[in-house]
């Protein structure tokens, strides 16, 4: 018996159409996935400002979203810190307490994704409608590495008016590769930062210093330009650690740091030297303005009352400061070197106070 | 029924013809990736050549508005990504579901019209000086999207407008804009527009009816020059602004022009014996 024409055509017809779909459905795969490795090759980054920077290039057209934002987390201080966004109106440096964002804070509480096709009628809304936003949904992904959270990443509005499982599927695959790529970053940032930093203080280490300063002295002779230091030694340190303590000790050492950070500019250069001596690296500071610092820093230290079980205590500082001079300093071992004799004179002179070297 | 412009911008890619895609799978599956130039291969193709430059010129590259030409496309994206924008090129169905209501265009025509106005492009940019050769290429490749993006997506109005055309005996721009309320070259235009390509494409398109850019004579030039060469687009869709028009605003003269014929007849073989070995 054969089948009859129409037949044919309706079955030719649906096996078309079928086709058609499979296509497209293909199509789309291999469109996300191009998107997936080139986005993998673009946030294969150890800048954090960088990856940010590409993420708000490209998140929102490869998430086909208008908006995105990504906040990183930060668990002691339970806040949420803006790390790259999208929107024209949020300011840069936006950082919240995960308490104002009750979405955000179940998606981090929970390890899940949170997807409100209308976030207005959501239990997650605090009635405040964002203008910018035409759709009503709501998507809000954590970002984790090994069962830690490090941030959550927020989508909304597309032309569209909602957000499909085929889209959230593939911002769920792009927000892995984004979780690894920022917390590779965050951790080169942070064993680079811990590098160069003083430990205790949170100053520049000497080897850090050493390299700044190397760097200064070739600009000085390169442009004529002026260049000064502050070498600084607390008085009688070790009696203040054989009396109170070597924790007392610490925290002495911490409040000076904190007082030299407090008197430095923007391009000044605070480090600790070794021990308890510290040294400032003050660019474009002839000596005058080099030696007003140093008096305001040690006039400071002077003026706080410490106190260790009851009984209050000073601490005095002595400073050494030595101008860069073309013809007398030939490397930053000279200019170390005079500050360094400064420094012993105001010692032998009766401490608690500001001496200025002579090459 | 009219219908809007701006439900072309929802697009994402423009189909090709069945010989072509089977052309370019053959080409690059029989041969190692190191054995071809994927550009060559696809370079006469105006659908595969408007994925690819769509593709070059999203966000996601981060060089929107500024990929105008498939070398600098392949420069960026890599063979591997083209090859996977190749094979997401749906199929032209010419003969489609009914076949009375389909519109008259000769697509194999219109593809060798594209191929050769895109060579004589290419030429007449290197020889006028003073343009980029391969984005005058590329100009001349895609100046019908509009056309091919009406077949594919509103067969019948294109063929009612076709019907229009012949009856009421205006152009088929006139009759695009009875039936549709806008022309396939606006139509192109609004693709080019969604597709974040660069100003001097989207000018050259404009250039082609009011001669407004350099870049839009040269096409205009290699259109007229392929029609008189025998590789007309079929349509009798424009109003072709004459030669001497076109030879004045880029201030060449007829003898440039014949002197430069048996290089351009060149440029034109070599497209014509591409796109043969697909169809």
């Amino acid at each position: 018996m054969s089948v009859p024409e129409h037949l044919k055509w309706q079955e030719s017809e649906t096996v078309r159409n079928l086709l058609k779909k499979q296509n497209n459905l293909l199509g789309d795969s291999l469109e996300a996935l191009d998107h997936l490795i080139y986005l993998q090759k673009s946030i294969n980054l150890l800048s954090s400002e960088e990856i940010s920077r590409v993420m708000a290039e490209k998140l929102p057209y490869i998430l086909s979203v208008k908006y995105f934002s990504f906040f990183l987390f930060d668990k002691d201080r339970k806040k949420l810190r803006l790390m790259s966004h999208n929107h024209p109106d949020l300011q840069p440096d936006l950082s919240i307490y995960q308490n104002d964002s009750p979405i955000m804070k179940e998606s981090m509480a929970s390890g899940r994704y949170i997807f409100e096709q209308d976030f207005a009628s959501s239990r997650y809304f605090r009635g405040r409608r964002n203008k910018l936003f035409n759709s009503d949904f709501f998507v809000s992904i954590p970002l984790m590495i090994e069962n830690e959270i490090i941030g959550v990443l927020n989508l909304n509005d597309n032309d569209k008016g909602f957000y499909n499982v085929g889209d959230l599927d593939f911002a769920l695959n792009v927000s892995e590769f984004v979780a690894l790529s920022i917390s590779n970053a965050l951790l080169f940032e942070t064993v680079e930062r811990l590098s160069v930093t003083d430990g205790l203080t949170g100053l520049d280490n000497h080897q850090h210093m050493q390299s700044l300063l190397k760097n200064e002295v070739i600009r000085c002779q390169r442009y004529s330009s002026s260049l000064s230091i502050i070498m600084m030694d607390i008085d009688h340190f070790k009696n203040v650690n054989d009396t109170y303590g070597h924790q007392k000790g610490d925290d002495i050492l911490l409040d000076f740091a904190s007082t030299m950070k407090k008197f430095c500019r923007s391009n000044d250069v605070a480090a600790r030297y070794g021990g308890e001596e510290f040294i400032l690296v003050l660019p474009e500071t002839k000596v005058k303005g080099a030696f007003y610092i140093a008096e305001r820093i040690r006039e400071e230290m002077e003026s706080q009352i410490f106190n260790h079980k009851g009984k209050d205590f000073n601490v005095t500082v002595s400073c050494g400061i030595a101008e860069f001079d073309s013809n007398l300093t030939k490397n930053p071992a000279d200019l170390i070197k005079v500050a360094d004799q400064a420094l012993y004179k105001a010692k032998h002179e009766g401490r608690n106070r500001t001496v200025i070297g002579s090459p | 029924m009219k219908k809007s412009l701006h439900s072309f911008r929802s697009i994402n890619n423009l189909p090709s013809l069945p010989e072509q895609i089977n052309s370019v799978l053959v080409a690059t599956g029989s041969t190692s990736s190191m054995d071809y130039n994927i550009v060559e291969i696809i370079q006469y193709d105006p659908s595969m050549a408007l994925s690819v430059l769509k593709v070059a010129n999203s966000p996601v590259y981060g060089y929107s508005k500024k990929i105008s030409s498939l070398q600098q496309a392949a420069g960026l994206l890599g063979p591997g990504a083209i090859k996977n924008i190749i094979l997401r090129t749906p199929i032209l169905e010419r003969y489609l579901t009914n076949h009375k209501d389909a519109p008259p265009v000769d697509f194999c025509s219109l593809w060798l019209h594209c191929g050769i106005t895109a060579s004589l492009s290419g030429g007449l940019g290197r020889l006028i000086g003073g343009l980029e050769s391969d984005v005058c290429f590329t100009a001349g490749l895609i100046h019908e999207a509009g056309v091919i993006a009406l077949s594919a997506f509103y067969p019948q109005e294109l063929a009612e407008a076709f019907e229009t055309s012949k009856k009421e005996k205006i152009s088929l721009l006139d009759a695009e804009k009875k039936v549709f309320g806008f022309s396939s070259s606006e139509v192109n235009k609004e693709l080019m527009t969604a597709w974040n390509f660069p100003d001097s494409l989207l000018e050259s398109d404009s250039g082609i009816t009011s001669q407004t850019s350099k870049l839009g004579a040269v096409v205009a030039l290699a259109k007229l020059l392929a029609s008189e060469w025998d590789y007309p687009n079929c349509l009798h869709s424009h109003n072709e602004p004459s030669k001497e028009s076109l030879l004045k605003s880029l201030k060449i003269t007829a003898d440039d022009l014949s002197e430069w014929e048996p290089e351009l007849k060149r440029y034109a073989l070599l497209a014509i014996s591409c796109l043969k070995k697909g169809g």
